[in-house]
């Protein structure tokens, strides 16, 4: 069944007298449990692609449909909400809140939303053990490596009980044995609880481990093959 | 959780946070002390001025208030005691006769407001007794002792046990005067009242001028409380319709004139410091959201609202502002506390601030609902403080935010 659906996606920057195409065209269709890259060379529109996937910019024409939902007629409050309950995100930097603890900032995903305390607990604890470091719930970000600040932010990014979740280049600051170890879990996740994962890549050393492969050059979709 | 993180926040980058918080405390209480200075002043100068000069309330007939003849007396002056007596808030009074007079010394001589005293009344509602430094108050009358002011005395070069002449008018429009001796020197915190004011025995008095055994130009009344004293007075005036009655605020308009100044004073100093306390703040709030951009990026993409965004930041401001704010309230609070019961001597200007009628000693003093009125007015200069840089996070666009380095 498919969750997202993309036709004749163009993103345009004009911001000087030449516009540039970052997606030119772009027709795609993801289906739930997906566990597919989106790789190629840098200014390729990998991130712009995430981020319009994301509702976190807007296209210049076509039409992105999740789940039944035109993203083009929400308004920006709508799309905010609509992030909240069917979007998850994991980020290059990790981004996860310093103040807070490894728990915390995966409770706090699931307090926007509106869950009580006792639930929100529960599902960061269990989260945590998915990812492999239940004894890292009380330290904050600081005191953990960049390989267990990421498994935190899968964590985040599942709470939500999103429909799937977009991570864009999650193992560019991460060593081998650490990018290797998170796209190990991401699968696992993928696999044992069916969350669909769609994230961007260059890296060649776990492109492989997805089940399906999106190459982007020059905004265009310049091959979809299924491993 | 916004508050916890608001809280934590604050907490990131503690050396900013401590200096913002230390101007906040420093500016608080360096303003509070000092509007407790001023504060405390005006008011020992209001209660100075009730106690020796002006009481709570004074009673007079309308045609001395106009004339300040000696005739001009109150009609009927028993009848209005025992209606005083009856009503609640009144605590004492004293009937006074109050004549001008020109008070001559072997050397020299000047103008002088002569008050006629029962000293047993007078003591219930003036301290000038109290104020007698040389010698003793006034006792009973057939002796034609009178009390005078230390400035006067010094002026009319005369001391304790000397003789002045007064000369007034008498009762039968002619003039007339006595010689009467020096039984007492006050001295209060105000010079121009004690150049002017002596004080003798109304029973002496009314045989100088031929009073008649009643007759009295002005009762002083005094109230339980001096607040209250406005009040008072218009129950009295609804009373004694023939009569004016005054409350210290209207028999002394310049002492409400230094109270109401000293209100409108101490709230634009108030607001003035927390004014260019919001600038501060507003600094470090848009230096922390510069610092930031990246983090509230994600929270906009991973769907925080715009609303929570906003709250959030505002929850942070005015914590900032309410702890600075609290610090530098204990702080103003525990000097009050301390100054306003040991006093500041200030006895090195004492002459000034007596020519001004201000005592030497000031003890600094606050209202609690000061404290309350500053609380509020901290937590709006926090929300007022935190509406541009929580304006600014809202125009962040998620998508670039996240990638700032």
């Amino acid at each position: 069944m498919s969750i997202i659906t993309i036709k004749n996606l163009t993103k345009v920057y004009d911001e000087t007298s030449v516009p540039v195409y970052a997606l030119n065209g772009i027709d795609l269709t993801f289906e739930e449990g997906e566990f597919t890259a989106i790789v190629g060379p840098s200014g390729s529109g990998k991130t712009t692609l995430l981020n319009i996937l994301g509702g976190l910019d807007v296209p210049s024409g076509g039409a992105i449909d999740i789940a039944g939902t035109n993203m083009g007629t929400l308004s920006s409050r709508d799309l905010t909400r609509f992030r909240l309950h069917n979007i998850g995100f994991v980020f290059q930097s990790y981004n996860l809140i310093p103040v807070l603890s490894a728990q915390e900032n995966i409770e706090f995903i699931m307090q926007l939303q509106g869950k009580p305390r006792a639930q929100r607990s529960a599902r960061a604890q269990e989260l945590l053990a998915q990812v492999g470091i239940p004894d890292r719930a009380a330290s904050r970000p600081g005191q953990l490596s960049g390989g267990q600040q990421q498994r935190v932010a899968v964590a985040r990014a599942l709470a939500s009980r999103p429909r799937f979740v977009l991570a864009d280049e999650p193992t560019a600051n991460l060593d081998s044995k650490s990018a290797e170890n998170l796209l190990d879990i991401m699968g696992k996740l993928n696999k044992d609880e069916n969350v669909t994962f769609i994230f961007s890549t260059h890296d060649a050393r776990v492109m492989h481990k997805a089940r399906r492969i999106i190459t982007l050059e020059d905004g265009k979709v310049l091959k979809d093959q299924t491993v | 959780m916004i508050f916890s993180i608001a809280w934590r926040n604050i907490w990131r980058s503690p050396q900013r946070s401590l200096v913002v918080l230390c101007a906040i405390c420093l500016g608080l209480f360096g303003g509070v002390f000092s509007m407790a200075f001023t504060n405390g002043m005006s008011l020992q100068r209001i209660r100075s001025a009730i106690s020796t000069e002006v009481a709570d309330i004074q009673i007079h007939s309308p045609e001395f208030l106009a004339k300040g003849e000696i005739l001009d007396t109150i009609p009927a002056p028993r009848a209005v005691i025992a209606r005083l007596s009856a009503l609640p808030g009144v605590s004492h009074w004293s009937s006074r006769i109050k004549i001008n007079a020109m008070a001559a010394s072997a050397t020299t001589g000047t103008g002088v407001v002569l008050y006629g005293i029962d000293p047993a009344d007078e003591r219930a509602v003036s301290s000038i007794a109290d104020r007698v430094g040389q010698g003793g108050y006034l006792a009973d009358g057939g002796r034609n002792d009178i009390v005078v002011g230390a400035k006067l005395a010094q002026k009319l070069r005369v001391r304790l046990g000397s003789k002045i002449v007064l000369t007034m008018q008498a009762a039968d429009g002619a003039i007339t005067g006595g010689a009467f001796k020096i039984a007492g020197i006050y001295k209060t915190d105000n010079s121009a009242f004690d150049e002017t004011a002596v004080f003798s025995v109304a029973a002496d008095l009314r045989v100088l001028t031929g009073l008649s055994k009643d007759a009295v130009q002005e009762i002083a009344v005094r109230t339980a409380d001096s607040r209250a004293a406005p009040a008072a007075a218009a129950r009295l005036q609804a009373m004694f319709g023939s009569l004016v009655v005054e409350s210290w605020e209207k028999s002394s308009p310049e002492l409400a004139l230094l109270e109401s100044i000293m209100t409108y004073m101490m709230f634009l100093f108030l607001v003035i410091i927390l004014v260019a306390l919001a600038f501060g703040i507003v600094n470090t709030m848009l230096m922390a959201i510069l610092e930031r951009t990246r983090e509230l990026g994600m929270l906009m993409a991973i769907g925080m609202t715009k609303t929570r965004i906003f709250a959030m930041i505002m929850v942070e401001t005015v914590l900032l502002c309410l702890t600075g704010g609290a610090a530098g309230m204990a702080a103003s609070a525990a000097a009050i506390a301390y100054f306003g019961n040991k006093g500041i001597d200030l006895s090195s200007v004492s002459r000034g601030l007596s020519a001004l009628g201000y005592g030497s000693l000031v003890y600094p003093q606050m209202d609690v609902a000061f404290y309350v009125a500053l609380s509020i007015l901290i937590m709006a200069t926090g929300i007022a403080s935190s509406v541009y840089p929580a304006l600014r996070a809202l125009r962040l666009q998620p998508a670039k935010a996240i990638r700032t380095i």
